[in-house]
């Protein structure tokens, strides 16, 4: 499929319409969508929209302008469904738009529709979404991973140029290696969190998912920037990334830490990391040793401290405010039936965990310990910044699994995240893009910068996507 | 973790109500989650202080004065049941 910048020059020079991008989406959904269900929700009037933003399109109309694109079903859009893949908000319909979707409505953007995830966005394939899996465009036999699959499907089977995403532990990232796709988790606090369902405060931010690293250069430029709504945004000066990419890499310096290469990470995985490596050296990158000696125990600070802050945050699903009330006489009871019918059983799980790690006697051992384990991650990335500019893993330990693989056993899924969670704890910005291929399935690549380094980022991602190519 | 009858406990404060079957399902998984965080206990982490959040410093307080909100009648749109501007909720049993 074409970059949206393709389609935006398209756009500038009169060969295409807004209308016939929307026309050539819905063409290419209506082919596929049935096999990959990557929507929840389809609008309706995407093609008038089109068809009015053709007629008011301004002279110096910007690269987003009058292209289609999806947003995740948890980033809130006012009067349209927004489900967050739960039954709980079935019916849900917020009468706001996230700051994110309101920054891309004012570029000219074309919202098409909102994709699956897991429950709230706790899951790594989409099979815990309420409404059904999506499936992975590559092999159909296989999972988009998740939790943003659906975000993933829709970017990598043509449905649309560039979605968002969000991200907790590797929401964005992991479906995007596995796709084939470009995902991009920005900073901890780059990104206004205003209308993203919040799942685990401390670590959401919400990303994108594009065709190359430049469109995802081009969206972050559009959604980032400080918002007075979510106080944890930050004022940071917002650079033009795609003119970063343009500088080229050469004299960067990058790092591949073994323990991002260490058991568990398929050897064809492992491979193409190494030639990745040796691509960007190729590419006038110099490379140094540096060793992140607490990687391995960044998944457990995570269960921790994630399942935690969702316990918290989904206390306001009781049924009351939004989506279906159980009819009891009481109101605990009441509660407690329309959450028990509402959530899934991943959602269960995590709010039971949270509830324990949080609860008098466990605190100490789970919650606070996982913290603090947090602060030696954190140091241990900024000493490894001080010698290089990015660093070079694997996203994934191995490349898609097949559906029902790892539904039985909660870790097991959890470890498709063991390689992306580092950076949400740490607040990094980090990007995956394909690789080679193996056994006919994509390879993600990942490169993590500094927090607010997504020019230095942006510029290494060009490199080596460049090379790989 | 070792208390049989820890998940029902938690439910309880989660207001979750769970099926028959599935309390037990819950207890197994968060046995074996709740197994592996415990690798933490490996290191010494007694110097360690916290992080919350990962970004430092004070993004400051914004100015108390009124501004554009959302509408009541908006935020209170897809309530189950409401009066004008009270939602309308089930009672509190007493020997609750």
């Amino acid at each position: 499929m074409e970059t949206l910048r393709e389609a935006a020059a398209r756009l500038q020079r009169g060969e295409v319409t807004s209308a016939a991008l929307v026309d050539g989406a819905l063409d290419a959904i209506e082919a596929r969508e049935g096999e990959l269900h990557s929507f929840l929700t389809l609008l309706d009037d995407a093609r008038a929209a089109a068809e009015d933003v053709q007629k008011r399109r301004p002279k110096d109309a910007g690269p987003l302008y009058g292209i289609p694109y999806a947003a995740k079903d948890n980033i809130v859009t006012r009067g349209v469904r927004t489900t967050a893949a739960s039954r709980i908000l079935e019916g849900y319909l917020p009468p706001y738009s996230a700051t994110a979707v309101e920054r891309l409505d004012a570029e000219g953007a074309l919202l098409l529709g909102k994709t699956n995830l897991d429950e709230f966005a706790m899951g790594s394939s989409t099979e815990w979404s309420a409404y059904g899996p999506s499936r992975n465009p590559v092999d159909p036999s296989r999972v988009p991973g998740g939790s943003s699959g659906g975000s993933a499907v829709a970017v990598a089977a043509g449905f649309c140029h560039y979605a968002l995403g969000s991200e907790t532990g590797g929401s964005v990232r992991q479906p995007a290696a596995f796709c084939g796709c470009v995902g991009l988790k920005p900073s901890y606090g780059r990104v206004s969190r205003y209308g993203l369902i919040a799942f685990a405060s401390s670590l959401d931010q919400i990303g994108t998912l594009t065709q190359d690293v430049g469109d995802a250069a081009v969206v972050l430029g559009a959604i980032a920037g400080r918002d007075p709504r979510d106080q944890t945004s930050l004022d940071a000066p917002v650079p033009d990334y795609l003119q970063e990419i343009s500088r080229g890499a050469k004299g960067l310096r990058f790092g591949v830490p073994p323990e991002y290469l260490a058991e568990g990470v398929a050897p064809a995985v492992r491979d193409e990391v190494l030639r990745a490596a040796d691509l960007l050296q190729a590419q006038g990158l110099e490379r140094r040793e540096v060793r992140l000696p607490h990687t391995s125990y960044a998944l457990d600070a995570y269960y921790g401290i994630a399942p935690a802050e969702a316990s918290s945050n989904l206390a306001r699903f009781d049924g009351m405010r939004y989506g279906p009330r159980a009819q009891e006489e009481d109101l605990i009871e009441a509660y407690r039936r329309s959450r028990g019918e509402g959530f899934g059983p991943e959602v269960k799980r995590r709010i039971l965990l949270g509830t324990f790690v949080l609860s008098a006697g466990y605190y100490d051992t789970y919650y606070l310990r996982a913290q603090k384990l947090r602060t030696l991650l954190r140091a241990e990335f900024a000493a490894a910044f001080s010698e290089v500019d990015v660093l070079l893993t694997p996203t994934t330990p191995t490349t898609a699994f097949a559906f029902g693989a790892n539904t039985a056993d909660p870790l097991a899924m959890y470890m498709a995240d063991a390689l992306t969670i580092p950076a949400n704890l740490a607040g990094l910005c980090a990007i995956s893009l394909p690789g080679r291929p193996a056994d006919g399935l994509p390879v993600g690549l990942q490169l993590m910068a500094a927090p607010l380094r997504e020019d230095v980022l942006l510029r290494a991602a060009g490199a080596l996507e460049e090379a790989v190519r | 973790m070792r208390d049989d009858k820890i998940v029902p406990k938690l439910a309880a404060l989660a207001r979750l109500r769970l099926e028959e079957g599935e309390a037990q399902r819950l207890e197994r998984d968060l046995h074996v989650i709740l197994h592996h965080v415990e690798r933490l206990q490996e290191l010494d982490l007694s110097q360690v202080e916290a992080t919350f959040w990962p970004i430092q410093g004070d993004e400051g307080l914004r100015t108390d004065q009124p501004r554009e909100s959302l509408p009541v009648e908006d935020g209170l749109g897809c309530a189950a049941e409401l009066d004008g501007r009270y939602l309308i909720v089930p009672g509190m049993r007493e020997d609750a």
